[in-house]
C-alpha cells in the first residue's frame, strides 16, 4: 500500500484550524437555542403545561348537587325536587362497541331523537374519557325499560338518577319562580357565566335565576387517574356535593292563587301586584299571560317552547318588572303633592273644568266630556279631573314635574331581587331634544301632568307611588326573598328590610293626599268607589290609560286599612277599559281576601 | 509490569471523553428504566447488554489505528450496500418501516452503520485524490457514494438517517478544505433539488411536516406526539416530577418514549435542571471531540473526527429539537440515551475512533 505523503503548508493547517473552530461556534449556538427553548417550556410556560398534563390524565366525573327548594312565606312548597332518570354514554366504553353506527341508530330510535344529535355530543368531547355524556334527561318509563334491555348489548350506556324540578302549583307564580334549563351555547361564551360549565343546569328567569348561586349548591366530583388509553388507574379524590340552600319567599301562595284565579276568570291580561308597604315584602305577583312550569321540568318541551316564543303577548316576560306602562292618573299623586309643596296650589285653589282645554288650536279633553265645573284639590283627586292637572302642570312646568317624578322613584330601578328589571322614562326638555331633536311643547307638559305621553314606569314603580302615601313619606325596598334556610328550617339569613327612598316633604302635605285618596274610594263621586269595602277603609287611585293599541288600560292602585296599611295593591288590566269599573273591583277582592281570609286565619 | 501497561493505556485515553461517555450511559440506564417501568422491563436488560457490548467495541476500536479503518472503507461500503439490499428484501417491518435485519436473538439496523461507513469511504476517496479531490468530476463521484446508500435507506423508509447523511458530507468537504465558493454552489444545487424531493415523501412524512408547522391541526393524530412531548417537557418545570413520577411518561401519554422521545421522559421527571445537566454533558463531550480534531495532525483524522462529532451533534439537535417542538418528528435517536442496539453501537464505535485519533496524537507527541 502506498504510504500517504501528506504535505500541508502552514496556511492550510491554519485554515483547517479555523474551520473546526467555526464548527465549535455553531455547536455553541445550537446548544443555546436548545437551552433557550427548554427555559421557555419549563420555566416560563411550566405552570401552563403542568395544568395541561393534569388535564390529560385526570378525568373528572361531575356529581350534580340537587337544587334547593322554594317555599312561600308559610313554608308551603312551591318548587321541589323529585327523582328522574337520564341516559348518558361513557365514550371510553361506548366507542369499544363493534358497530358504533348501529348502536347510535338504535339508541336514537328508543329516545326519539336524531342519530346526529348523539354523534355531535360524543364528538364534542375528548375521545377517550370516563366522564358520562348526557344524551337525554327525564326518561319515560317505556324508554327506561327499553334502555335497560339494550344495556346488555351496547357497552357504555349509563342510566343515572338525577333530581328534577316539580311544581306543585303548576303555573301559579310562574314568572316569579322562573324556569331552569341546561346552560345554552350562547351563555357558555358569555363572560358573565364564566363559573358555569357545559351541561350545567341553571336558572333562566325569576327567582331561579336571581338566586341561582344560592339554590344550585356546590357540585361534587370524582377525580379519576387515567392513562393514555383512557383506562381507569385509580380514584384520586372524591368531593361530595353540597345541596343548594332553600329559599323562602315573601309571597303568600293562597293570595297568589286567588289573584291568578281572578285574572283567569275574566281572561284578563295584565298585572296584579300586592305588597306589604311597611316591609316591602311582595305578597303576590301576577303577570298574565303566563306559562306552565311543568313543561320546563326535565327536558323543555320544544313544541311548547316554540309556541311561547311565537306568542305576541310575550307570556315569558314578567310584566311586573319588565312591562313599561304610562302611570296615567296615578301620577296625579306626584303632581298634586308637587303643587302643594311648591305652594302653587292650596286646598282652596279651584280651577274651572269645561270638559275641554285649548292650547292654541289643540284641544285637550277631560275624561268627563261635559266637565267638572270648578274643582278644588280634593275633588280633583277624587274625581280625577284632568283639566285641573293640565292647569297645575302648566304652572309647575316640566322642570318641576321632572323633579317630583324623580323624587318618587320613577326612572330609577327599584332593585327588586328579580332579573331583568326595567327603569322606565321620566322625560325632560333635554331628554326630548336628545331623543327627537324637537323642542318641548306645552302639550307635552299637559300630557305629562296626567301621567301620559312620554312618561312611563313599571308596575312596581307605580305601586311605589301608592306606598309612599301609605307609609307617610317613605318606601321600603321591595323584595321577594324572605329568608334562606337549610333543610331543617335553620335560617341562614333573613332579608333585612331597608328603606328605598324617603320624601323630603312635609308630613301634612302627604296626609292631605292620603285623605284625597280615601275620598277616591269612599266619596259618592269618587272614581274608585267600586273598591269600597264596608268594614275596611280603602284608599287608592284609579287610572284609565290611553294607549295607541286599542282599548284603554284599566288601573287601580290602593292600600288598606287606611290607618295602618297592611297591604298595597296594584291591579293593571291591559285593554280592560275604565280603571274604576274594571280594576277597582278586583283590587277590592284582593284586599278583602287578604285582610279577612288570610290575616284572620292567623289570628 | 502489568501495572505500568495499564497506566500507559489510561494515559492514552482521553479522560474527559470517557467520563462524559460513562455519565451518559448511566443517565441512559436511569431514563430507560423509567421509560419502560410501566411497560416491558425486558428492554432495560437488553439495553444493558447493548451498552456492555458497545463499550467492548469501543475499547477494541480504540486500539486499531483509524488509518487502517479508512483504508478498509471500500470493503465495508460494498458489504453494507449488499446488506441494505437484503434488508429491503428480507427485512423485518417495525412500525411501518423495513429497517431491521434479524440476526438470531437480536436485530440490527444497518442504516445506522452507514453513518460511519459513508464518511470513511468519502474520506478515503478524498485522501487518494489529494489536491484533485474537489474537481467537478470527483465531487460528482463523492455524491454518488452518498446517494446510492441514501436511496436504499429512503426506500426503507428511514428519512431521518438519510437526511442526516447530507450535512455529514458537507462537514467532510468543509474540513477537507474545499473552497467556500464551491461549497456554496453545491449547497444551492442541493437546495434547488429540495422541492423535487418533497414529491418523493410518503404521506405520513408530509403529514409530519405539516404538523411540525402547526401541531393543532391534528391533535389526536400526527400532532399528538408533538403536543404530548411538549406538555411532558413543560410540565417538568424546574426540578421535575421525580424519577418514575412523570404522569405523561408513566401513563403512556408520550409515544415511543424509550427511543425517540426519551428526552421528554427525562425532562418531565428531572425538570429544567436535569435537562440542563444533560445538555452540559453533551456540550462538553462535543467540544472535547472538536479539541481532539484540532490536535490531530493529519487531514484524514481531522475529517473523520469532525464527521463523527457532527453525527453526535446533529442527532442531539434533531432529537431534542423534535421533543421540544423546534424540529419535525423523525426517527433519529438521542445518542447513548435512547434505547436501541444499533444506534448505541454506532455512537460507541464513533467514540472509540475519536479516542483512537487522540491516542495517535499522544503517541506522536511522545
Amino acid at each position: 500500500m502506498k504510504k500517504y505523503n501528506i504535505f500541508e503548508n502552514i496556511k492550510d493547517i491554519h485554515r483547517r484550524f479555523l474551520r473546526v473552530k467555526f464548527l465549535a461556534w455553531i455547536t455553541s449556538i445550537i446548544f443555546i437555542i436548545l437551552l433557550a427553548r427548554l427555559f421557555y417550556l419549563q420555566i416560563i410556560m411550566g405552570n401552563i403545561y403542568n395544568k395541561m398534563a393534569e388535564a390529560n390524565c385526570i378525568s373528572i366525573v361531575k356529581k350534580t348537587a340537587p337544587r334547593g327548594y322554594i317555599y312561600d312565606r308559610n313554608y308551603k312548597e312551591l318548587v321541589i325536587n323529585i327523582p328522574s332518570f337520564k341516559v348518558a354514554l361513557i365514550p371510553f366504553h361506548f366507542l369499544k362497541n363493534e358497530n358504533i353506527e348501529k348502536a347510535i341508530v338504535e339508541l336514537a330510535n328508543i329516545l326519539d331523537i336524531l342519530p346526529e344529535e348523539i354523534k355531535e355530543k360524543i364528538q364534542q368531547e375528548r375521545q377517550y374519557v370516563l366522564e358520562p355524556i348526557t344524551i337525554k334527561r327525564n326518561l319515560s318509563e317505556k324508554e327506561l325499560s327499553l334502555l335497560e334491555e339494550k344495556k346488555f348489548y351496547i357497552k357504555g350506556i349509563s342510566i343515572e338518577q338525577e333530581p328534577k324540578r316539580k311544581y306543585p302549583f303548576k303555573n301559579t307564580a310562574a314568572h316569579l319562580l322562573g324556569y331552569i334549563s341546561e346552560i345554552t351555547k350562547e351563555q357558555l361564551i358569555d363572560s358573565r357565566y364564566k363559573k358555569y360549565k357545559a351541561g350545567d343546569i341553571i336558572g333562566q328567569s325569576g327567582v331561579e335565576k336571581y338566586y341561582d348561586e344560592i339554590l344550585r349548591g356546590e357540585d361534587g366530583a370524582v377525580y379519576i387517574l387515567t392513562d393514555a388509553k383512557g383506562s381507569q388507574i385509580k380514584n384520586l379524590n372524591e368531593i361530595n356535593f353540597k345541596q343548594g340552600k332553600n329559599i323562602v319567599l315573601t309571597i303568600d301562595i293562597k293570595l297568589q292563587k286567588f289573584a291568578e284565579q281572578l285574572m283567569e276568570k275574566y281572561k284578563y291580561k295584565g298585572v296584579i301586584l300586592a305588597e306589604e308597604p311597611s316591609t316591602g315584602e311582595i305578597l303576590c305577583m301576577v303577570s298574565k299571560p303566563d306559562y306552565d312550569l311543568t313543561f320546563f321540568s326535565g327536558n323543555i318541551d320544544i313544541k311548547y317552547w316554540k309556541k311561547l316564543l311565537r306568542d305576541k303577548d310575550n307570556p315569558l316576560t314578567n310584566k311586573v318588572v319588565q312591562g313599561i306602562y304610562s302611570p296615567g292618573s296615578i301620577f296625579k299623586i306626584v303632581v298634586g303633592i308637587g303643587g302643594l309643596n311648591e305652594k302653587i296650589i292650596d286646598l282652596n285653589t279651584s280651577y274651572l273644568c269645561e270638559g275641554i282645554y285649548w292650547i292654541k288650536t289643540w284641544p285637550y279633553k277631560c275624561w268627563r266630556r261635559n266637565g267638572h265645573g270648578y274643582v278644588n284639590f280634593f275633588r280633583a283627586i277624587a274625581e280625577s279631573c284632568d283639566i285641573y292637572f293640565y292647569k297645575l302642570g302648566l304652572k309647575m312646568k316640566v322642570e318641576l314635574l321632572h323633579k317630583y317624578a324623580l323624587m318618587f322613584g320613577l326612572s330609577e330601578k327599584t332593585n327588586i331581587d328579580l332579573p331583568g328589571e326595567k327603569s322606565g322614562i321620566v322625560p325632560s326638555r333635554e331628554w326630548k331634544i336628545r331623543m327627537s331633536r324637537l323642542p318641548w311643547f306645552p302639550g307635552n307638559t299637559v300630557m305629562m301632568s296626567i301621567g301620559q305621553g312620554y312618561l312611563s314606569a313599571t308596575p312596581l314603580q307605580i305601586l311605589n307611588l301608592i306606598n309612599v302615601i301609605a307609609n307617610n313619606g317613605y318606601v321600603m325596598q321591595p323584595h321577594v326573598l324572605k329568608a334562606i334556610t337549610s333543610n331543617n328550617r335553620k335560617i341562614y339569613n333573613l332579608f333585612e328590610n331597608i328603606k328605598l327612598f324617603e320624601l323630603n316633604i312635609d308630613k301634612n302635605t302627604i296626609d292631605l293626599m292620603k285623605t284625597a285618596m280615601k275620598k277616591v274610594v269612599n266619596s259618592g263621586a269618587g272614581t274608585g268607589k267600586k273598591a269600597y269595602i264596608t268594614d275596611i277603609t280603602v284608599a287608592g287611585k284609579t287610572a284609565t290609560v290611553e294607549n295607541p293599541h286599542g282599548e284603554t288600560h284599566a288601573m287601580f292602585a290602593g292600600f288598606a286599612p287606611y290607618d295602618k296599611p297592611k297591604i298595597s295593591v296594584l291591579v293593571l288590566i291591559e285593554h280592560g277599559g275604565g280603571g274604576g269599573d274594571i280594576a277597582a273591583p278586583l283590587a277590592k277582592e284582593i284586599i278583602e281576601f287578604y285582610l279577612k281570609e288570610i290575616k284572620n286565619d292567623k289570628r | 509490569m502489568i501495572k505500568d501497561n495499564i497506566k500507559k493505556y489510561f494515559f492514552e485515553l482521553n479522560i474527559t471523553l470517557l467520563v462524559c461517555t460513562m455519565l451518559l450511559i448511566l443517565i441512559g440506564l436511569v431514563a430507560i428504566y423509567s421509560a419502560t417501568f410501566s411497560g416491558i422491563k425486558f428492554y432495560f436488560i437488553k439495553q444493558l447488554i447493548w451498552y456492555f457490548l458497545g463499550l467492548i467495541f469501543m475499547f477494541i476500536i480504540f486500539n486499531i489505528n483509524y488509518n487502517l479503518i479508512i483504508q478498509a472503507a471500500n470493503y465495508f461500503y460494498i458489504l453494507f450496500i449488499l446488506i441494505l439490499i437484503i434488508v429491503l428484501v428480507l427485512g423485518k417491518e417495525i412500525m411501518g418501516a423495513q429497517r431491521w435485519l434479524k440476526l438470531g436473538w437480536f436485530q440490527i439496523q444497518p442504516s445506522e452503520f452507514m453513518k460511519i461507513i459513508i464518511p470513511i469511504t468519502i474520506i478515503r476517496f478524498i485522501l487518494i485524490k489529494q489536491n484533485k479531490a474537489f474537481t467537478t468530476a470527483n465531487l460528482l463521484k463523492i455524491f454518488f457514494i452518498v446517494f446510492l446508500p441514501m436511496l436504499l435507506i429512503l426506500k426503507q423508509p428511514d428519512l431521518g438517517t438519510a437526511i442526516l447523511l447530507l450535512p455529514l458530507v458537507f462537514i467532510i468537504l468543509f474540513i477537507g478544505n474545499i473552497k467556500i465558493k464551491k461549497l456554496i454552489i453545491i449547497l444551492f444545487i442541493l437546495l434547488s433539488l429540495l422541492p423535487l424531493s418533497y414529491f418523493m415523501l410518503k404521506d405520513y412524512q408530509k403529514q409530519r411536516l405539516y404538523v411540525f408547522f402547526n401541531p393543532e391541526i391534528d391533535k389526536l393524530g400526527a400532532g399528538y406526539n408533538v403536543i404530548q412531548s411538549q406538555i411532558a417537557v413543560g410540565s417538568g418545570k424546574f426540578l421535575g416530577k421525580g424519577w418514575l413520577r412523570g404522569t405523561q411518561s408513566q401513563l403512556n401519554y408520550i409515544p415511543v418514549k424509550y427511543t425517540d422521545f426519551i428526552f421528554a421522559v427525562i425532562s418531565e421527571e428531572f425538570g429544567f435542571l436535569g435537562s440542563f445537566i444533560i445538555l452540559l454533558i453533551y456540550f462538553i463531550l462535543i467540544m472535547e471531540c472538536f479539541k481532539i480534531v484540532n490536535l490531530c495532525k493529519f487531514a484524514g483524522g481531522k475529517m473523520l473526527g469532525a464527521a463523527l462529532t457532527s453525527i453526535i451533534l446533529f442527532q442531539v439537535f434533531i432529537n431534542i429539537g423534535m421533543t421540544i417542538g423546534i424540529m419535525p418528528v423523525t426517527g433519529i435517536t438521542l445518542p447513548l440515551l435512547s434505547y436501541g442496539g444499533s444506534s448505541t453501537l454506532v455512537i460507541l464505535i464513533s467514540l472509540g475512533i475519536l479516542q483512537n485519533i487522540y491516542k495517535e496524537y499522544v503517541k506522536v507527541e511522545k
